[in-house]
């Protein structure tokens, strides 16, 4: 197939349906006319002028084969890219490279020379650390994989390139560690990624969906990472990584729940501060899912259990409240509802005034005007602090918080204890490429127990976690073993 | 019958949590009732032949599972329909039993029945999504189990009379037979494990897991039984959910019910156990009538509107004490044996196939290199 230059060229601007933002330029290489095609924004300019153009245009031959004649004759770190089919080529200059027809060449040409703004590597809003790395991932796919690498330097890293969207053409990373990650798992995640389809994938989140078990669930069921040091220490124990264009939340899998309580500071402090922290999270997390429950059931049904000095200072507080226990507490819950939405979303100058507005206006004047009483605001406000402790897991904290207010409405301790029985069998239900979502603990893995209820010592976990399916368990030879060999 | 599979430490928490539970509830009192200050002998020895029975049934299901050994189909059916009558016995006097315990520890005599309701939605639930959910359940409230005795012994502190337990078999050892067979239908606990299956052995090499849990469930068993006798004496009679009671002889009770948190977690065990039970019942129920989930639906109407109707503890303990038990009683210790008998004819007969031979040499060739 011999190119005809001036055809392809108005079919190539036809295909982009008449776009502004599609360039084209018409030019003569030595006796061949050509034409280039680019997204305007998405091009380094400078490097295009200086290094492809320039040349092309000085040159006094172009002889066949042309691709290597023009590697000879421009000057760009990657290789010219030759595609043969037309959607192809079209679908290279919409994602940022440029394009080239010559006439009477045989196939299209591709020149990688993108170039657009980025946001800079900044350290994220959550789990930040008061010792430790804080770099964050941003929302560049190459970028993201750089991050990684430089902690990885490895031949064994495995990067598997994906396209997902039919008109997005989001580029997803599948990263794993040759030898570490079990083969099954990746094989697995590729090939339900692979599944997919969909008009466009706009954040990583969307990939998280399709790779969940139970998509009503409101567990998490794919890990999430903003942080690169997070995910190399995830990929190190087996796990497998997907990067996706154009989000700076890299998911992993398999994921366990406990992993919300895992926060990457507890490996860089010493194993007993990070043991506290970690009890203190788990407790705040116990504390903010059930309280507000325990309140309504201990004023409605089990009043009995209270200490009498505490149960006088709750009914001195509660007395002429027009609501009962468990419409007071979802007042409340719904009062921070509207307050924790409109904070996120508002204008961070206003942030101030909503502050004032939270938590005098509605909170102390809802309590003088005798609507709810002060505990039942000391009650939530340390559930939702409690709730914050573990960022990871706080959309299901907050869901499960309201749903054990109801049944602790309806059916006293009892409802909560039905309610936690009833969320640990479903949680044993859900299984993660090859784990379940309760692992260690159900099923029981002993020999996980190291990183779960205490941080053992990083000299001493020397083997990866029975609970993520991995090919090598070998994760550090001791010194007393190295002494033998 | 899917994901019946289970490992050796899995069994361990199920005999562990199906043999416990019910026994530290209303038993203490009915067995001081009929024996005396000797109601922990009797335990010791009933305890005895449980944990017996408790090994023939690993033994089974080490190679298989109850409806998957090879007998004629008459005698099996035959069998299963027994193993069914005794789990719809042992499912009436474990639900009351349980909706007793929650009634009278969290609701003080209230409207039970409409709590009935919601608890029979969450064994639904449970019981419906298979037996790996009820053993990995069973494996998270371990950890709560553990958790609440840790709360018991540190703030343990009462006034224990050890003569409370003196004189031993004053009058022969007739009442303390006397009351083993009659409260009968409290034990024998080991049938819905009858439905499980073990792992293959090279899988699986913990050594440790069942005999720790047998000695686990003695010591607990009639280590409870001493120290209620011991605290209570002869007024034990009188004392109803003796593992509640317990928990008011803590240094915890000037914060009155700071121990709370032990009756709940004890709440969640019987909930499971109620299950196992359940599942023993929807299992048996499935091969006799085929299809599981209109089964399940009979069942747990069935079993509401009753216990709805005629529920409570009286129900419980005229049905648990009544003529019926002996019929249960030839059911559980018979059934295992016989399919012990039955899995290791088979076993002689058929020759092993090559691929399972060739398996086993090469675990046991690796063993040896190892050892």
């Amino acid at each position: 197939m011999r190119i005809d230059y001036r055809a392809e060229s108005d079919r190539t601007e036809k295909s982009f349906c008449g776009t502004m933002d599609l360039k084209r330029m018409d030019f003569s290489i030595a006796d061949k006319s050509a034409a280039v095609f680019y997204i305007d924004g998405m091009l380094d300019k400078e490097l295009f002028e200086r290094n492809i153009l320039t040349p092309l245009k000085t040159t006094q031959s172009l002889e066949q084969p042309y691709p290597e004649a023009l590697n000879k004759i421009t000057f760009t770190s990657e290789a010219i890219n030759v595609l043969e089919d037309f959607e192809e080529f079209t679908q290279a200059i919409a994602a940022g490279d440029l394009g080239m027809i010559i006439d009477e060449a045989e196939q299209y040409f591709i020149f990688s020379v993108r170039k657009y703004e980025i946001r800079s590597i900044a350290e994220p809003p959550v789990n930040s650390v008061l010792h430790g790395p804080r770099e964050g991932f941003n929302e560049d796919l190459k970028v993201n994989l750089t991050m990684i690498r430089r902690r990885l330097r490895t031949p064994n890293l495995v990067v598997d390139m994906l396209k997902v969207g039919q008109y997005s053409q989001t580029n997803i990373a599948l990263i794993h560690i040759d030898g570490v990650a079990s083969p099954e798992t990746v094989k697995m995640i590729k090939e339900k990624i692979k599944k997919i389809e969909i008009d466009g994938v706009v954040d990583s989140s969307y990939i998280a969906r399709f790779l969940e078990e139970k998509k009503n669930s409101i567990f998490r069921q794919i890990g999430i990472n903003e942080k690169p040091d997070i995910v190399t220490a995830k990929m190190l124990e087996g796990r497998v990584a997907i990067v996706v264009d154009g989000s700076p939340i890299v998911l992993t899998a398999p994921f366990v729940v406990l992993e919300n309580y895992q926060a990457a500071e507890d490996y860089y402090v010493k194993s007993p501060r990070a043991t506290l922290t970690r009890s203190i999270r788990m407790l705040a997390q116990f504390i903010a899912i059930l309280m507000p429950g325990l309140y309504v059931a201990f004023q409605e049904y089990q009043y009995d259990i209270l200490p009498l000095k505490f149960m006088t200072v709750i009914m001195n507080n509660i007395f002429g409240l027009p609501f009962s226990p468990l419409l007071e507490m979802l007042l409340v819950l719904i009062f921070f509802e509207i307050l924790n939405e409109a904070s996120i979303k508002m204008p961070k100058y206003v942030g101030m005034a909503l502050s004032i507005v939270g938590a005098i206006v509605l909170g102390e004047t809802a309590v003088n005007a005798g609507l709810v009483s002060t505990p039942a605001v000391l009650v939530l406000a340390l559930s939702t602090l409690g709730i914050y402790c573990v960022p990871d897991g706080a959309d299901s904290a907050g869901i499960m918080r309201l749903g054990f207010v109801v049944l602790a409405g309806a059916l006293g301790i009892f409802g909560i204890v039905l309610g936690i029985l009833f969320i640990m069998a479903y949680l044993t239900t859900i299984d993660s490429f090859g784990t379940t979502l309760l692992a260690p603990i159900a099923p029981l893995l002993p020999h996980d127990f190291e990183d779960i209820f205490m941080k053992n010592d990083i000299t001493e976990e020397n083997e990866r976690p029975d609970t993520i399916p991995n090919v090598n368990k070998t994760k550090m030879v001791k010194e007393d073993e190295k002494n033998e060999k | 019958m899917k994901n019946n599979l289970i490992y050796k430490k899995q069994y361990a928490v199920l005999a562990l949590f199906a043999s416990v539970t019910l026994k530290v509830l209303m038993l203490p009192s009915f067995m001081m009732a009929d024996c005396g200050r000797q109601a922990w002998f009797a335990m010791l020895l009933m305890m005895t032949l449980e944990i017996l029975m408790f090994w023939v049934v690993y033994v089974v299901i080490s190679k298989q599972s109850l409806l998957d050994i090879e007998m004629h189909k008459t005698l099996k059916y035959i069998i299963v329909s027994f193993v069914f009558f005794v789990s719809v016995i042992k499912g009436i006097v474990v639900l009351n039993e349980t909706m007793d315990y929650i009634n009278r520890s969290l609701f003080e005599g209230g409207l039970w029945q409409y709590k009935l309701i919601a608890l029979m939605g969450v064994v639904f639930f449970i019981t419906y999504k298979g037996p790996n959910v009820i053993v990995r359940c069973m494996q998270v409230a371990l950890w709560l189990f553990v958790i609440s005795m840790v709360m018991v012994l540190v703030t343990f502190e009462a006034n224990m009379q050890v003569d409370n337990i003196l004189p031993f078999l004053p009058n022969g050892i007739g009442g303390v037979l006397y009351a083993c067979d009659k409260h009968y239908l409290w034990f024998g606990d080991f049938i819905p494990l009858l439905f499980f299956c073990m792992t293959p052995k090279h899988r699986d090499k913990e050594k440790i897991s069942i005999p720790m849990a047998f000695c686990g469930m003695m010591v607990f068993i009639v280590g409870f039984y001493i120290l209620f006798i011991a605290l209570y004496g002869e007024a034990g009679v009188l004392v109803d959910h003796a593992f509640s009671k317990l928990m008011g002889f803590t240094m915890a009770e000037g914060l009155e019910g700071i121990l709370f948190p032990v009756v709940c977690i004890w709440i969640l065990i019987a909930i499971l156990r109620t299950c196992l039970t359940f599942y023993a019942l929807t299992e048996a129920g499935t091969f006799l009538f085929k299809k599981r989930l209109p089964v399940m639906i009979v069942l747990f109407l069935g079993f509401t509107i009753f216990a709805y109707i005629n529920g409570g503890i009286e129900t419980a303990y005229d049905i648990g004490t009544s003529w019926i038990r002996y019929i249960v009683m030839a059911v559980q210790y018979s059934v295992p044996i016989l399919l012990l008998v039955l899995t290791r004819m088979h076993a002689k007969k058929e020759p092993k196939p090559k691929a399972i031979k060739k398996t086993e040499q090469k675990v046991k060739y690796a063993e040896d290199i190892q050892k």
